[in-house]
């Protein structure tokens, strides 16, 4: 799927918590998006994924599946390229009067059916806690609610096996979602969002609850999927070593976008995160390395009250 | 490429390859050999161990045929059960006689209680039962609240205050009026309240209910206190507790037609129910409208409600209970939670109000008593099972 | 639903707050309640002698003769009308209906203090010495008071010994001599002995001349609609059915009234009902329901329109019950049956 962020933007409360952000992450790679606690990640995410309405530009989405009028259809057309139906080609005005170029054929995210977007596009959540005592099988059918028919036939067994198979859970199938562990608990939403068979991922925060070694194979995993995917981290090495791309968010406003080595450098984590760090580079990788010293302290920093 | 990208993904998920597989070993333990399925060896898992059950959930078609079955049983044993002893045959022949069939004659008064008393009334239970169980799950599925029953939005007390201010004023032919108003009046008052720029959530929904159903309740209790007179509150007391002992064919008439409308509606939406399970924003992302499917159900759900309390007063524990003890069998799965529930609240309500009407014979007890003096126990127990659910 | 509960609780409690209040366990109630009435120099008749009686598990001691009384409920008032002592009520409340002809002109001066049960404040305004109730649980702490309150106050209390609830104190069954034995008693209470028993004496030659009928089963119906409250086989109803030389067809149930269910009543398809007619239950209610209802319309006695009809005053236990079973029987005669 092609993504692009065209000045979106949003208020929350009369604040602009997301303002003017301009971005093309590239398509089936991983995009990482950065940036201190309240710059705005989640709220963009869920611009991305259509939950909110932009109250300034647009996330516009490439329209290779939509039929004229957006009517529902059952997955992707076998075969042949879909046309290039109901493209947005004029260009948009941003509030600062600024124009943007003429798009690739695309259409606003929250124009397309919720069900058909339900279908392309997959968000993981951060905090999520399920009322009832479900399966970990049900859980992952949820990822099936849009192809259902009207009255939710019986869920696609072969697609939740598979989903489970190819998230390395299908061992947790019959475990009641309660007794399972943080670690596990990401992975089953990995596989609920792989059954929704999505062209777009967004993840928030997903390396949240792991130990080292499954961050790394989580990253490893979303990234061989070879999905366009949007993830929301925390931890920068993380970013650094597995994101083809990032965008790093600050108050709102993207501060930086780019591959990992331009846009990870010291100044811009003073000015983003208010850190003094170093920035070397992995000897097998190239990737970058931020080091961070013991002391981080620094004058514009706020010290933690002792 | 969109679309290769999106074939890949089915690739990648269509492939059982124990290399993909042991990439992304269980985060918490440790890494099981490459070449072998992972298994669970999660030695960090919570203290309950995985619960044993059957690995799949019985097919809905059994589940439906034999409850299905056994609400027809169920129909069937309670007509012939009753104060008067009636001889099974003389029942058989009374209801055959009415249905068009050629059948000997049965004398007047025996006929009248077969046909104007027994079965409106096991009919009526049948639909309430299967009604509030119904509306129960919704509303326990809408509010992601497991105590949710259909009165939380303040229904039965508006209904309940309608009903106490007719009987009161000695309109009783109005009751059933007067009650689908009240409740009607409730739910609007709650809706109106719970409402925040158009959104509804499901916090707020429960706490309006509860503003709205005190403030019934009080008036309930006013209304009473203040103008009953003689042993009149006796009347009041037998609708509050819920009460079959008025049914007759009308009876049946707005219980099975208001279960029909709602059942044919939540056939339509009962797959957008199950998107609910891990919030509003999950929900939307997965396809579903979180608020407008919370507003038409809301108020489906009150319609009916509304209804079932008109002809039966407000019967507890039905609603709260059956789907719980449903679920562990059908799953969470609305398309099988739903009718599943139904035919069990019919069969438990039917048998409820038989016990009601025949434990004391000659005198009767309102079935609201008998729902919760059975509920209570269930409830208990099926907290008990459920060492390992959500609950704690 | 946690209204409802509360709702039943409330009912509940406040029917178990006047049991407890009777009870002879009470830590309130002093061992030997305090003399009540007004000092002994303000008797109206002269060699009153005091009374003392367990009234309802409450002891209540009498040392003049009440001269300023309350009654709450229609059976008191008309005890005392009967009595003669209509002048020393001060206020009657809760009325059930009016009083009969023959005392109608006693009855019209007398001040109305409530349509319901009074508050205790309505009460203590009137300045009374005694309370007089139909029912214990007139006699509660969110009623006209609580007894042993009153009696502290000075107030005595009596409430009518046919409608005490507890094991020992309710009668079982209900008899006449239960009835008589509440005339002579009030009428030792009031200091007025020898009226009460004539009042009691001319009630057992009414007794006595009543030809019951024979051959006839009824069912009585007091108040309510989807499920009847119904006469049992203890109480007033029965005793006034039976003294009528009816067989009450729940005469097995042992309570004085019970919540019936229709289908008993259809099977057992009495010969006559007995409608009591209230203000908030009227005859006339109770007939439509019976004619409108496809099942209840079958009743022989429905299709006969064989009803007996008696006013709500005159069918708890009181001067009126010997009334009562002579109407009974002479409305069954005027229907044709009984014999």
């Amino acid at each position: 799927m092609e993504l692009t962020l065209a000045g979106v933007g949003t208020r929350l409360g009369g604040r602009w918590v997301v303002d003017g952000v301009d971005a093309t992450p590239p398509a089936g790679a991983l995009t990482g998006l950065l940036g201190p606690n309240g710059a705005g990640k989640t709220t963009l995410l869920r611009l991305v994924a259509g939950l909110l309405p932009a109250e300034a530009g647009a996330v516009l989405v490439s329209d290779e599946h939509a039929v004229a009028g957006g009517a529902d259809r059952p997955g992707p057309a076998p075969g042949g390229n879909g046309g290039r139906l109901g493209g947005w080609e004029t260009p948009l005005r941003r509030p600062d009067g600024l124009e943007t170029p003429a798009l690739r054929p695309a259409v606003p995210v929250t124009s397309l059916p919720r069900r058909l977007r339900a279908r392309r596009i997959a968000m993981l959540e951060q905090e999520s806690s399920a009322a009832v005592p479900l399966l970990v099988r049900e859980v992952v059918a949820l990822g099936r609610v849009p192809y259902r028919s009207w009255w939710g036939s019986d869920p696609d067994d072969a697609a939740v096996a598979r989903a489970l198979s190819s998230a390395g859970a299908s061992h947790l199938a019959d475990r009641t979602w309660d007794s399972l562990s943080g670690g596990e608990r990401q992975r089953v939403h990995i596989a609920r969002a792989l059954a929704q068979e999505p062209e777009l991922l967004l993840l928030d925060e997903p390396t949240n609850h792991l130990d080292i070694s499954a961050q790394l194979s989580l990253l490893t995993f979303v990234r061989s999927l070879g999905v366009t995917t949007v993830a929301a981290l925390h931890d920068l090495n993380l970013a650094a070593t597995f994101c083809d791309h990032v965008l790093v968010l600050s108050e709102g406003r993207l501060a930086a976008a780019g591959a990992p080595a331009d846009v990870l450098t010291p100044h811009l984590l003073r000015e983003v995160y208010k850190v003094d760090a170093d920035v070397l580079t992995h000897p097998a990788t190239g990737r970058p390395v931020i080091a961070f010293p013991g002391d981080a302290t620094l004058s514009t920093s706020v010290p933690l009250a002792r | 490429m969109a679309r290769d990208a999106a074939e890949r993904v089915r690739g990648v998920v269509g492939h059982d390859e124990p290399a993909a597989a042991a990439a992304v070993a269980t985060g918490d333990a440790p890494s099981p050999a490459p070449a072998s399925p992972p298994e669970p060896a999660s030695s960090t898992a919570p203290a309950s161990p995985p619960r044993p059950r059957a690995a799949r959930r019985p097919p809905l078609g059994l589940l439906v045929g034999v409850g299905g079955a056994l609400l027809l049983a169920t129909l069937v044993v309670t007509v012939t059960v009753g104060p008067a002893d009636l001889a099974v045959t003389e029942v058989l022949r009374s209801i055959a006689g009415h249905l068009g069939f050629r059948a000997a004659e049965v004398p007047r008064l025996d006929d009248a209680i077969v046909w104007e008393l027994r079965l409106p009334r096991v009919l009526t239970a049948a639909a309430v039962g299967a009604g509030l169980a119904a509306a129960g799950a919704v509303m326990q599925s809408l509010t992601r609240n497991p105590l949710a029953d259909p009165y939380l939005l303040g229904l039965s007390s508006g209904a309940s205050l309608g009903a106490a201010a007719v009987l009161l004023l000695g309109l009783g032919v109005l009751l059933p009026v007067a009650a689908f108003a009240g409740a009607v009046l409730a739910l609007l008052a709650t809706l109106s309240l719970a409402r925040t720029g158009g959104s509804l959530t499901p916090t707020r929904a429960v706490l309006a209910g509860l503003a709205v159903s005190q403030l019934a309740a009080a008036a309930t209790s006013f209304v009473i206190f203040w103008t009953a007179k003689g042993d009149s509150y006796r009347e009041i007391l037998s609708w509050l507790l819920g009460s079959l002992a008025g049914a007759t064919w009308s009876s049946v008439a707005i219980a099975v037609g208001a279960v029909a409308v709602a059942g044919l509606v939540l056939v339509f939406w009962a797959g957008r129910l199950d998107a609910f399970a891990f919030g509003d924003t999950a929900a939307a992302a997965l396809g579903v409208d979180p608020n407008r499917t919370r507003w038409l159900l809301m108020t489906l759900v009150a319609l009916l409600t509304g209804a079932l309390v008109s002809v039966s007063g407000s019967i507890g524990f039905v609603g709260l209970l059956v789907p719980h003890a449903v679920s562990p069998f059908t799953g969470p799965a609305h398309r099988r939670l739903l009718p599943v529930a139904a035919l069990a609240g019919a069969v438990l309500l039917v048998w409820a109000d038989t016990l009601a009407r025949t434990v004391f014979d000659p005198r009767e007890l309102p079935v609201g008593i008998v729902t919760a003096m059975l509920g209570a126990p269930v409830f208990a127990w099926l907290l008990r099972r459920s060492r390992g659910a959500s609950w704690s | 639903m946690p209204n409802r509960r509360v709702l039943a609780g409330f009912t509940l409690l406040a029917l178990a707050v006047p049991l407890a209040a009777c009870s002879a366990a009470d830590p309130r109630a002093t061992p030997t309640a305090p003399v009540v009435g007004p000092a002994p120099a303000a008797t109206t008749t002269a060699g009153f002698q005091p009374v003392t009686l367990d009234n309802c598990g409450v002891p209540v001691d009498v040392g003049a003769p009440p001269e300023r009384v309350v009654t709450i409920k229609s059976t008191p008032t008309e005890m005392l009308l009967a009595l003669g002592l209509g002048e020393r009520i001060v206020g009657v409340a809760y009325q059930d209906g009016p009083v009969p002809d023959e005392w109608a002109a006693d009855a019209a001066g007398l001040p109305v203090l409530s349509d319901r049960v009074p508050g205790q404040e309505a009460v203590l305004e009137l300045a009374p010495d005694f309370v007089y109730a139909g029912w214990e649980s007139n006699l509660s702490a969110d009623g006209a008071g609580d007894r042993a309150v009153l009696a502290e106050r000075g107030i005595g209390t009596y409430v009518s010994p046919s409608a005490c609830q507890e094991d020992g104190y309710q009668p079982d069954p209900l008899t006449f001599d239960d009835v008589f034995a509440e005339i002579e008693e009030v009428g030792a209470i009031f200091g007025v002995p020898e009226r009460a028993s004539e009042v009691a004496e001319s009630q057992r030659a009414a007794l006595d001349s009543i030809e019951p009928v024979t051959g006839v089963s009824a069912f009585w119906w007091s108040s309510g609609t989807d499920t009847p409250y119904a006469g049992g086989g203890i109480g007033a109803p029965n005793l006034i059915l039976s003294t009528a030389g009816m067989t009450n067809i729940l005469a097995d149930v042992h309570e004085t009234w019970a919540p019936a269910g229709w289908e008993a009543v259809i099977a057992a398809d009495p010969s006559v009902l007995v409608l009591v007619d209230a203000s908030w239950n009227t005859f006339e209610h109770k007939v439509e329901y019976l004619e409108s209802n496809p099942a209840l319309s079958q009743l022989t006695a429905v299709q006969n329109q064989r009803y007996v009809r008696l006013p709500f005053a005159s069918t708890e236990a009181g001067v009126r019950n010997v009334e009562a079973a002579a109407s009974v029987a002479q409305q069954v005669r005027e229907l044709g049956l009984g014999g």
